[in-house]
């Protein structure tokens, strides 16, 4: 079937609840470089990056990739509007999903990138297990969700700070 | 043509790796016998072990063993601690653990369909090499880890090729514990027969492909 055949009649309208994007376009709109830019401001090695990135974005299922790059990118639109200098990251690490019986083997069995709790503990006061929970829950998970929740945290709790500075 | 050269090439096969036995056996068929006896190991041995198919026809076209550097490979790894390597070709594991600086680990999955003595392999690698289960390699996972898979045809029409150990340890868990999943491939010439002993894998499995030249 020639899709782009001038004399085809154009194709009914997609309902909205039933979109069949073909997968080679389901993610046109992801622009590697503009996400790198962003990532090397929470990673600054390269190699890490190229890393992490690769999990958020060309690892899983492709709505997950999709949505990732397109949260991401809003949040660092966002950010670059409240200008201000950012403190290095630092906080909690994120652990690989590994076998159960190798778990405790693993040096570095965690992602290059940790989980900034400073607007956590914000939100959440000094209540410890409402800290542990709320750690869990954004960290667990098949990387392409628990580094997605990580950066978004950390671009969150980032316009957080510069927003206060700015009083 | 000797009847045990079967025999001969399955334990180099196991214990070398298909490409490096197939240059190590066309070479040294070559020089004891000239071009009569390449084309007789290929008439007798080429349908059961595709790779050395491929490199006597290569052979018979002009070819010579590859020549392996892994200077470069080894200078895009820096900052890696662990390199888990699936499959065992040793012209290209040598020149890469002798690129490598020594405070890199290198370990060897312990999965092969030719069954080769284990013991014998390392001892090729001067206690440079470890062992890793199947059930156990994810232990050198890691954010400065690499993943290395020794690949053959990616050069050519054919398609791409590993062994069926890289299957079993790529699964979509496995791809996000180690930083690298690096495709090295050993055989720049072409399969031309059904690849028996190879499965089909796809370039995009891979972070980073290595030719070969």
């Amino acid at each position: 079937m020639n899709l782009t055949d001038p004399d085809m009649p154009p194709p009914k309208p997609h309902k909205h609840d039933k979109r069949h994007l073909p997968a080679s376009r389901a993610l046109r709109f992801v622009d590697a470089a503009q996400l790198d830019a962003l990532l090397a401001t929470l990673v600054p090695e390269k190699a890490e990056r190229e890393f992490v990135q690769r999990c958020l974005v060309d690892e899983g299922p492709l709505h997950h990739r999709g949505a990732n790059y397109l949260l991401l990118r809003l949040l660092g639109l966002v950010l670059a509007r409240v200008p201000g200098v950012d403190a290095p990251l630092t906080g909690e690490r994120v652990p690989m999903r590994l076998p159960p019986h190798l778990e405790d083997e693993v040096e570095e069995g965690h992602f290059p990138v940790p989980l900034p709790t400073h607007a956590l503990r914000e939100l959440l006061g000094d209540d410890e297990q409402a800290m542990e929970a709320a750690i869990d829950c954004l960290t667990d998970g098949p990387p392409q969700h628990a580094l997605a929740n990580v950066v978004m945290v950390a671009l969150l709790e980032r316009l957080l700070a510069r927003l206060e500075k700015k009083g | 043509m000797s009847g045990g050269t079967d025999q001969a090439f399955a334990l180099a096969a196991a214990e070398l790796g298909m490409a490096s036995a197939a240059w190590l056996f066309t070479a040294e068929a070559d020089a004891s016998e000239g071009p009569e006896a390449v084309q007789g190991l290929r008439d007798v041995l080429g349908r059961n072990w595709p790779v050395l198919d491929a490199v006597c026809a290569a052979w018979q076209s002009g070819a010579r063993p590859p020549r392996v550097d892994a200077t470069g490979l080894a200078q895009r790894l820096t900052g890696i601690t662990r390199v888990v390597v699936v499959g065992l070709e040793v012209r290209w594991l040598d020149a890469l653990v002798k690129a490598l600086p020594a405070s890199v680990r290198v370990a060897l999955v312990r999965h092969s369909e030719f069954s080769p003595d284990w013991e014998r392999v390392l001892a090729n690698f001067g206690g440079r090499v470890e062992l890793l289960e199947l059930s156990e390699f994810q232990s050198w996972a890691g954010q400065r880890s690499v993943l290395l898979s020794f690949v053959y045809g990616a050069g050519g029409a054919e398609g791409l090729f590993a062994l069926s150990a890289w299957v079993r340890v790529s699964g979509p868990d496995v791809r996000t514990q180690f930083r690298q999943l690096l495709g090295w491939d050993v055989l720049s010439v072409p399969l031309s027969i059904y690849p028996r002993w190879l499965v089909a894998v796809s370039a995009t499995d891979f972070t980073q492909l290595e030719l070969a030249e």
